[in-house]
């Protein structure tokens, strides 16, 4: 624990960290900031809707009825009023088809794909015998919120907290170089194992730099927004919709989440991606023990996977890019629609859950594996 | 007791090392080479940062890579170049150096205040490393290789950047410490071992040439060192050792199997036994 806590206490002293740390936090302000253009709609359906519950039903669209006449509140009674089971009748054979399509080149892709949507078949059923659909979430700008908080703020939060483990932990692993410590570290009784210190003590920082900057992010937002009754609305409401490059559909999740859960839920997988992230730098900091090489390295296995990927796709290898979909770069990319279909970015159900649990594992014995060469390697001084 | 036993250590197609045996029991050892002869590299294999391509070391018979931290707990090393941290005090920088060999915490701040007071730096503990000066950073060095009162302490180069009245201080030191344990000094000042180590290790070529006392490695020497007037013109097998002022104006000390005429036979020292040895081009 001793060794820990000077591990930190590196990291604690550099001021280009915290620099960055407040950046982020700034940077974040001003996304939420250029929110602003839902804020109004958003919270003045949530100050209408308070105290009626988030099914839509006779009783919300009573309570709604009552509530004083004003253009919005017509406006919100009418789109009520509109709500119908989507998911009773909703045919899957369009947007299955869509992409089945796509990777028909690749039996076992499309054997993947076509079983992914056979699964979700059997999803929209029960959301249909959940009554999902008729959940009021947010309302009319439910799509654009939900997009704004996933798709932009939390992808910008997920992308502060990876490269701020990325770089601690690049740095820690090169810093006994860097100050020419190496060879008075490493003959100590310590040795070599104080990488493993240092590994972990980049991991636990990571992993609270981005809770920091969520907490500090979701919170100066949830000031501004008004979510008080909206937590236990479930995100599959039919107001909620993810549209990709090519087709847009239903917020379609593989487990019931309410709009607390799934907020939970992906701040929770963010924190585990990034802690991939962050051991993928230990791989790349431990081989190489050198800070700029590092970060080559990673950046080039980084960029390089995301490249091989598109190629793939290019050269309609649907296999190999089905592969490359659980990288943690694709997963980050999909952050707007985790726990969904995910269409042409999934082949299977929970793909995001299923990728970063892989990414856990490989990257943790990766590092296992660099930390074992570590101790079996010349330390050049 | 410490064994290299046939030690080799290859990068590449270039030997560093080649061969090496050696036995090392309590006292001083003064490893005594030019820049480039492998010093180095056998300090860092010994000191577990190297891996041998050959051979092994053995503490009390047991290889030091398989006692792993049990070797290294009972070693004192001060690096070539003591790397720091610039923004530590001497104190913080000690206590890191005291978790890193695992001392407890109370014993490591005992020791630590000892150790500064030793080493004469209790009146800068409070300084940053950066504010030090290039001796007083090698001090905090060396208090750092004495920190777990090591039975084996290594010193690369330890007096770079003290002045004399420090490597006076730091000599007298090491003796002290040497009663029970294996000191090892690597130099290629020969002043900084010729009064206190029991046994000079010489590398040449790679290998080793010699480990002995400072009085037998001379005494190899008896009778092919000489002083001749400057100006004396020195034939091919005579090989100019030194220049120094006598009382009759400069001397020249030359290195000669035979007595060349003219030439008033010296006794020996180590630094004519290490210029004759490392004559040019030999490392």
């Amino acid at each position: 624990m001793r060794l820990l806590r000077y591990e930190w206490s590196k990291l604690a002293r550099l001021p280009a960290l915290w620099g960055f740390l407040a950046l982020c936090l700034a940077f974040n302000c001003l996304l939420i900031g250029s929110g602003d253009r839902w804020r109004w709609e958003w919270n003045e359906a949530a100050g209408i809707t308070d105290g009626l519950g988030q099914r839509v039903g006779r009783e919300f669209l009573d309570g709604l009825g009552r509530h004083s006449r004003s253009d919005y509140r017509d406006y919100l009674l009418s789109a009520a009023e509109g709500m119908t089971d989507i998911y009773a009748d909703y045919d899957l054979k369009a947007l299955s088809g869509f992409y089945n399509g796509y990777v028909k080149g690749s039996p076992a892709a499309a054997a993947l794909m076509e079983r992914k949507y056979d699964r979700l078949a059997e999803r929209v059923a029960h959301l249909s015998q959940a009554g999902a659909a008729m959940d009021w979430y947010g309302g009319p700008v439910t799509h654009y919120v939900h997009q704004f908080l996933y798709g932009t703020l939390m992808r910008a939060v997920l992308t502060e907290g990876a490269v701020l483990g990325m770089l601690s932990m690049l740095f820690l692993l090169g810093y006994e170089n860097q100050q020419r410590t190496a060879a008075g570290v490493y003959a100590s009784r310590t040795g070599r194992k104080l990488c493993r210190r240092k590994i972990l003590a980049g991991v636990s920082w990571a992993l609270a730099a981005y809770l920091l900057l969520a907490a500090v992010t979701l919170g100066i937002f949830l000031l501004f927004w008004d979510w008080r009754g909206v937590w236990s609305g479930s995100v599959s409401g039919q107001f909620n919709y993810v549209i990709d490059l090519f087709y847009p559909r239903p917020f379609f999740t593989w487990a019931d989440f309410t709009a607390g859960g799934y907020l939970a839920a992906v701040v929770g997988l963010g924190g585990l991606l990034t802690v991939v992230f962050t051991l993928l730098a230990a791989i790349c900091g431990t081989l190489m023990q050198n800070v700029y090489l590092s970060a080559l390295l990673l950046a080039l296995l980084l960029c390089g996977g995301t490249a091989v990927q598109a190629l793939c796709a290019q050269a309609g290898l649907w296999m190999g890019y089905a592969l490359l979909t659980f990288q943690p770069v694709s997963i980050w990319l999909t952050v707007n629609g985790w726990f969904t279909e995910l269409g042409l970015n999934a082949f299977v159900p929970w793909q995001e859950t299923i990728g970063t649990g892989l990414g856990l594992a490989v990257c943790g014995l990766g590092t296992a594996l660099a930390l074992r060469r570590f101790g079996r390697k010349d330390v050049m001084t | 007791m410490l064994t290299v036993e046939h030690v080799t250590k290859r990068y590449g197609s270039f030997t560093a090392l080649e061969d090496v045996s050696l036995q090392f029991t309590p006292g001083v050892y003064g490893l005594l080479a030019p820049n480039g002869a492998g010093k180095t590299t056998l300090i860092k294999m010994l000191t577990t940062l190297l891996f041998p391509t050959s051979g092994q070391i053995l503490w009390e018979g047991e290889d030091i890579h398989a006692l792993d931290e049990s070797y290294r707990g009972l070693l004192g090393y001060l690096p070539q170049e003591f790397g720091y941290y610039p923004g530590y005090t001497p104190r913080q920088l000690l206590r890191y150096a005291a978790a890193l060999q695992c001392i407890p915490r109370q014993e490591a701040d005992r020791r630590i205040g000892e150790l500064l007071e030793l080493v004469g730096l209790s009146d800068a503990e409070r300084k940053k490393m950066r504010q030090l000066s290039g001796g007083m950073r090698q001090r905090v060095g060396i208090a750092q290789a004495m920190l777990n009162d090591p039975r084996l302490l290594i010193l690369d180069e330890p007096t770079a950047g003290l002045d004399p009245r420090e490597r006076v201080r730091f000599r007298n030191l090491i003796h002290s410490l040497a009663a029970d344990r294996i000191v090892i000094l690597s130099t290629h000042i020969v002043s900084d071992i010729e009064t206190i180590a029991g046994q000079i290790v010489m590398l040449r070529d790679h290998k080793l040439f010699c480990c002995d006392s400072p009085a037998g490695i001379c005494g190899k020497l008896r009778g092919r060192v000489f002083e001749v007037p400057a100006g004396t013109a020195l034939e091919p097998e005579q090989f100019l050792l030194s220049e120094r002022q006598g009382e009759q104006g400069t001397v020249l000390r030359i290195f000669s199997d035979t007595p060349p005429q003219g030439a008033v036979p010296v006794t020996p020292g180590l630094e004519d036994a290490f210029l004759a040895i490392y004559r040019e081009g030999q490392v």
